[in-house]
């Protein structure tokens, strides 16, 4: 834009050439059109600026607690970097944990419950049991049957045999005999004395032993010590002392007296059997 | 067969030989075996077993159940074999304590219906020692396989006595081994 000449003011000679008199600055295209609108817009934004500032608000003494909780928070942080530093757990430690855990309650409750018994002597004997255990099963190992052998055809022999034999009770069996009628009445003349001697003799037995029972609640009255001595009076066997012997002795839980010999259990043994 | 069948069709008259046939084919081999061990000789068990099958034919109607029927018919077994071998020492003039069973070791020996290697042989040697209860306890639960519970309802003995009897054996089948190496 060419301006007009402001500064030809009364100085004569000192001109500068109308070639400077050029504004040699720019402006972007269409930049005084856009211009207003622009300046409009950033004036409304100014405004809602200041709206949004004024709606937002803090608890009290907020700005005077927050220096204090960025510190203590920036210790925390601190020391959870710090803490792997010094302390370490065993690999595979936590995925075991639960398991662990889980077992060790187990065996608290188990050991809650009541002891495990086992029999009086049980491990005294358990050794010796063990090894003749042992022996049996290489035993077993050399020889698993008797040996014996039977002839050929036996067993349908055996069972022909006590099939006849059974026949042949069933004949006698089967037998029939006829009765005599006068015998007949003479037979029941015969049980009905025999009824009546067995009433009579029923009777004096259940008496006897009515005397017994009371005899017997007056033995129990008597000491021990006074009965041995009296049957020891009255017969000379050694069986009263050993009895007496074995009283005198220990007993275990069974009540087998620990004085009695291997031989004598297995005498006894034998007896029962 | 099944024994509650067996011993219903037993009671009943018409169905009894049958019946019996049935015991006779399911029990009388197990019966042998028991009776051979304990008497060795095959014609003695072949007559302990025909007494016991007689003696079944005459008491199974009297069977009450309150047992099994085998341990019922391993009962009368057992029985015939204490009896017989009682009888054996008698006519031998042997005291009835008396455990040695030499007249069975000459049985043995003499090998009739026997083909056991050396091993059996000694076994069955060894068995003889014992007393003839003790046997019957060792046979019974090392070559029958019986439970000890089972035993006690044959023998009418507590379990207990049975594995001491049963230890005690075995003790001196061990020591008869030791000593006849």
């Amino acid at each position: 834009m060419k301006e007009d000449n402001t500064y030809y003011d009364e100085r004569d000679g000192f001109n500068l050439p109308g070639s400077l008199r050029i504004n040699p600055f720019d402006v972007p295209k269409d930049y005084f059109e856009k211009l207003p609108s622009s300046i409009l817009l950033q004036a409304r934004l100014q405004q809602l600026c200041a709206v949004e500032k004024t709606s937002f608000s803090v608890p009290e003494s907020y700005f005077s607690q927050l220096t204090d909780n960025i510190k203590s928070q920036v210790k925390l942080e601190q020391h959870t970097q710090d803490a792997p530093k010094t302390w370490n757990t065993p690999q595979g430690y936590f995925e075991g944990l639960s398991q662990n855990i889980q077992a060790q309650i187990r065996i608290d409750k188990a050991s809650n419950t009541e002891e495990l018994e086992v029999p009086t002597g049980y491990f005294d004997s358990l050794s010796e049991r063990i090894q003749t255990r042992v022996f049996t099963d290489k035993l077993k190992q050399q020889v698993s049957t008797d040996g014996f052998e039977t002839p050929s055809g036996y067993a349908a022999q055996l069972t022909g045999k006590i099939l006849s034999q059974t026949a042949d009770e069933k004949r006698e069996k089967t037998k029939v005999v006829k009765l005599n009628f006068r015998k007949w009445v003479q037979y029941v003349a015969a049980a009905c004395v025999a009824t009546v001697l067995g009433i009579v003799s029923y009777n004096t037995i259940v008496e006897r032993t009515s005397q017994a029972n009371s005899a017997e609640s007056h033995l129990a009255s008597i000491p021990e010590e006074e009965i041995i001595n009296y049957l020891s009076a009255l017969n000379d066997s050694h069986d009263i002392l050993d009895i007496m012997d074995c009283i005198n002795h220990s007993h275990d839980s069974d009540g087998v007296c620990t004085h009695v010999k291997e031989n004598d259990i297995e005498d006894y043994l034998n007896y029962m059997l | 067969m099944e024994d509650a069948l067996i011993i219903s069709k037993f009671a009943d008259e018409n169905t009894r030989e049958e019946a019996f046939g049935y015991l006779l084919e399911k029990y009388q081999q197990k019966i042998y075996w028991h009776v051979r061990r304990m008497v060795i000789n095959h014609d003695d068990a072949d007559d302990v077993v025909q007494d016991v099958f007689i003696k079944v034919w005459r008491n199974l109607e009297k069977f009450r159940e309150d047992s099994q029927l085998y341990t019922w018919l391993y009962r009368i077994a057992t029985n015939e074999c204490i009896t017989f071998l009682n009888r054996k020492k008698q006519k031998q003039n042997l005291s009835l304590d008396d455990d040695s069973s030499a007249y069975l070791a000459e049985t043995l020996a003499e090998g009739s219906y026997f083909n056991g290697d050396q091993a059996q042989m000694k076994l069955q040697k060894a068995l003889l020692t014992l007393p003839d209860k003790q046997r019957l306890v060792f046979n019974m639960k090392y070559f029958e396989d019986l439970k000890y519970d089972e035993i006690s309802e044959v023998l009418g003995t507590s379990v207990g006595a049975l594995k001491a009897s049963y230890h005690l054996a075995v003790k001196k089948i061990e020591q008869f081994f030791a000593s006849h190496d």
